[in-house]
């Protein structure tokens, strides 16, 4: 089966847009929280989020029936296709796929229907509704792009943009394509921010992942784009490769439907999946960008999976929550975070989590608080992203050619 | 395709009743996409097919406790996942490293609704936050994980309606890299009153008049209904470990094109000839047999049959389920159903590609003959937004 290479990274986040910007920030720990300002947050009692700065998105190229997810999404793709140095003549439009992650799609834009005709108005404009189904944001990109191979988007809420890159890497190690643009995208919405704060899961003033004094999520938004090449394609265009896509686990708790097993057995199997899919021992592991919420039971559940699958390893493992500094993007944590994860792995340098003050003995691990480090020879990352109904997706990426096997 | 795949159980919740006895039997007798269904709010009622009353066959499977809890999309997932198992002889069996690869369009988007609706009508602070979990797509996977104890892979796919054919694609993936050996592949839409509402204020849904009766009218809109179904899929591997024996072997699935909307009519042509071409001319000189999905899109389905017709042959019979069930957006996977039912020694009405689709026709004039006992069936879709998918199944 051929190998998978990323060969361009798009970002945009409450950090801002661009990885240029994004990843000096991350590495400092730094954070950008505030009262979200879109209508209707104002009846939440608490509204601290990672809203993305209202400039980024009014771009006078944007149509106005263009909902706030697909102009995140159109925001990173772009930035990471020109990234890639994309090659349109290198591929056929047949054979570049796109895999869309999402979590709440164009809600904020259905909700004003929704809202319009509870209220009676006399008419609610229905292209509101155009960016409702999830599959909107892949079929926007693949027009804008003219990529006509193999779309799809999952919706499995915070693992979605995880489990597509897993199945677009599958995709092309299958020869359904040679190349994907893997997108996650999350546009802040009053359906999603209600239903977590009813569920008492949104931090009242910090969020805190992994600290004694952790009280939930801040709930962010923003945009994580990946190009994923076959490998040898990529090699011959002699494109800039961030990493391969060396294999992935995906797993169920089959325990609850928004909390986690509370042995983190579920992270467990997807771990471990990776790894024996990837023929790699738990030591070779150097950093593990964390899913990290911040609330009492992902935290521990989670670090509690870490302990069972690396073992001794765990202790020198760098571990990190980057949600402590973009928010929970829902649909769009895992491209976002995987994002970071190569980052990590072509820079050689590892994020923190901000915000990490106290220790908790529940969490007995190298979170990596305050700034971020340098590292040497660090050949193998992962990132897990765990979401409610318990799905569980880890992704293993390495360095790339000639490193290992 | 390299690692061979088998299907070894099935089920089938739709219009038609709670089986897939009940669906072959009765498809080529009426439609069931008649049924005068109110939508939300201020919308006019529309024709569409609804589930007949299943709490009895979600019973065995789910709790009064959890019943309560779940949405009614969940339901429906559920009871066709127990009854899938069921058929598959997996009942009561360890099913822990089994996943479930889901497809739909939508969503629970009444129990979107509902959540919402508490929103606007209590105000942030005082929501039922019961209603919450089961807003996310994938609801219904985690509850069939969560009830049926299934902890290996577990995802959901929402590409309209292509999302019954890409979760087939995906689940065929994790079988063929070894990420699993069995799988539960479904495909579910719930017509919701909320769906119905937005689907007639976008100009998606037929007008519906008394005076039609099982008229079927091709024009530019659809005539949408529900289903459920599930289709239990194992690996060689998986399957000989347990000695089981599989009802048809899924030798290939391919998608192409868009899913959404707006129409781009001229592309479904294009569309279909991009799938039957990475199918492959040695698969596609095997098929003998074609479930065509249906839109009530008259150019959209003609320009479907026709291009089936010029690649396929202008002889080979075809049935078109969704004039009975109505256009079943994600749940799409009751067309691959029914090809597994004719290449396992079942029979079902069908007419000539050849025979062109009128713009009006009364549901009885469809079919003329009967097929069935076949080596391959074809199940394809196109979408209106130039996108199409093709799932070749063959007898074992």
């Amino acid at each position: 089966m051929s190998r998978v290479a990323v060969t361009g990274l798009g970002i945009i986040c409450c950090l801002g847009q661009g990885v240029h910007k994004v990843w000096p920030r991350v590495m400092a720990g730094d954070t950008d929280f505030r009262q979200i300002s879109l209508p209707g947050f104002d009846q939440f009692q608490n509204r601290l989020g990672g809203q993305v700065a209202d400039d980024l998105l009014r771009q006078a190229t944007f149509s106005a029936r263009l909902s706030r997810h697909e102009r995140l999404g159109w925001l990173a793709a772009t930035e990471a296709m020109a990234d890639a140095a994309w090659p349109e003549a290198h591929y056929k439009d047949s054979e570049v796929g796109v895999a869309a992650g999402i979590g709440a799609a164009g809600m904020l834009e259905a909700e004003e229907w929704l809202a319009g005709r509870e209220q009676g108005r006399h008419f609610v404009p229905p292209w509101k509704l155009h960016s409702y189904p999830a599959s909107s944001l892949a079929d926007f990109l693949a027009a804008t792009f003219s990529l006509a191979g193999p779309r799809f988007s999952i919706a499995t809420a915070c693992s979605s943009s995880a489990t597509s890159l897993g199945f677009a890497a599958d995709a092309i190690r299958c020869g359904r394509a040679k190349a994907f643009m893997v997108a996650g995208a999350e546009g802040l919405s009053r359906l999603t921010y209600g239903g977590f704060h009813s569920l008492h899961s949104i931090a009242p003033a910090r969020c805190q992942p992994f600290d004694k004094n952790r009280r939930g999520i801040f709930l962010g938004e923003g945009a994580g784009v990946l190009i994923l090449e076959e490998w040898q394609a990529a090699k011959a265009r002699r494109a800039t490769i961030y990493g391969e896509v060396l294999a992935w686990g995906l797993s169920s708790d089959a325990y609850h439907m928004t909390a986690p097993h509370p042995d983190g057995s579920g992270a467990v199997q997807a771990m471990n999946q990776a790894l024996h899919r990837a023929a790699l021992r738990p030591e070779q592991l150097g950093y593990i960008n964390l899913h990290g919420t911040g609330t009492q039971h992902n935290d521990v559940a989670e670090s509690k999976a870490v302990q069972q699958v690396f073992g001794d390893h765990s202790r020198n493992l760098l571990l990190s929550s980057t949600k402590s500094m973009t928010g929970h993007c829902l649909g769009a944590a895992g491209a976002i975070e995987s994002v970071f994860s190569l980052l990590a792995l072509h820079e050689q340098e590892v994020p923190p989590t901000a915000g990490l003050e106290s220790p908790d003995e529940e969490c007995p691990l190298n979170y990596l608080p305050g700034q971020g480090r340098r590292v040497t020879d660090m050949r193998y990352v992962m990132n897990n992203v765990l979401a409610f109904g318990g799905n569980n997706v880890a992704l293993l990426f390495g360095r790339g050619e000639g490193e290992r096997r | 395709m390299t690692a061979p795949v088998y299907i070894t159980g099935m089920a089938c919740l739709s219009g038609y009743g709670l089986t897939l006895d009940d669906l072959c039997h009765n498809l080529g007798e009426y439609p069931t996409c008649g049924q005068v269904v109110p939508a939300a709010g201020r919308a006019e009622a529309v024709a569409c097919a609804l589930l007949p009353d299943f709490k009895e066959s979600l019973a065995p499977y789910a709790k009064p406790m959890l019943r309560r809890k779940m949405s009614r999309l969940s339901k429906m997932a559920v009871t066709a996942v127990g009854d899938a198992l069921a058929a598959a002889g997996l009942s009561g069996q360890d099913n822990s490293r089994c996943g479930v690869v889901l497809g739909t369009a939508f969503g629970s988007t009444a129990q979107s609704a509902l959540f919402y609706g508490d929103f606007l009508d209590k105000g942030a602070m005082k929501v039922n936050p019961g209603y919450f979990p089961e807003t996310v797509p994938n609801a219904p996977a985690g509850q069939i994980s969560i009830i049926f104890g299934l902890q290996g892979p577990n995802t959901t796919v929402c590409q309209q309606a292509l999302s019954s054919e890409h979760a087939l694609a995906l689940a065929h993936d994790l079988l063929v890299t070894g990420m699993a050996h069995r799988l539960v592949v479904v495909g579910v839409e719930e017509m919701s009153p909320a769906l119905l509402a937005g689907l007639q204020a976008c100009g998606q849904l037929q007008r519906w008049t008394a005076a039609a009766g099982h008229e079927i009218s091709l024009e530019r809109r659809l005539r949408v209904g529900e289903a459920a179904v599930a289709l239990v899929l194992e690996s060689r591997q998986g399957l000989e470990k347990r000695r089981g024996t599989g009802l048809a072997r899924l030798h290939g699935v391919v998608t192409a094109g868009a899913a959404t909307w707006p129409a781009i009519y001229h592309e479904v042509g294009s569309s279909v000839s991009a799938v039957l071409g990475r199918l492959g001319s040695a698969a596609c000189r095997r098929v003998e047999v074609i479930v065509a999905g249906a839109s009530f899109v008259g150019r959209v389905d003609r320009q479907h049959v026709a291009a089936l017709a010029e690649h396929l042959g202008d002889q080979l019979p075809v049935i078109l389920p969704e004039y009975g069930t109505g256009m079943l957006m994600g749940a799409g996977l009751l067309r691959t159903a029914l090809a597994v039912h004719l290449v396992g020694g079942g029979e079902l009405a069908c007419r000539a590609l050849n025979r062109p689709l009128p713009e009006r026709f009364l549901y009885s004039d469809l079919y003329d003959r009967q097929v069935g006992r076949l080596d391959h069936a074809l199940a394809t879709t196109v979408t209106p937004g130039g996108g199409a998918g093709a799932v070749l199944v063959g007898g074992l």
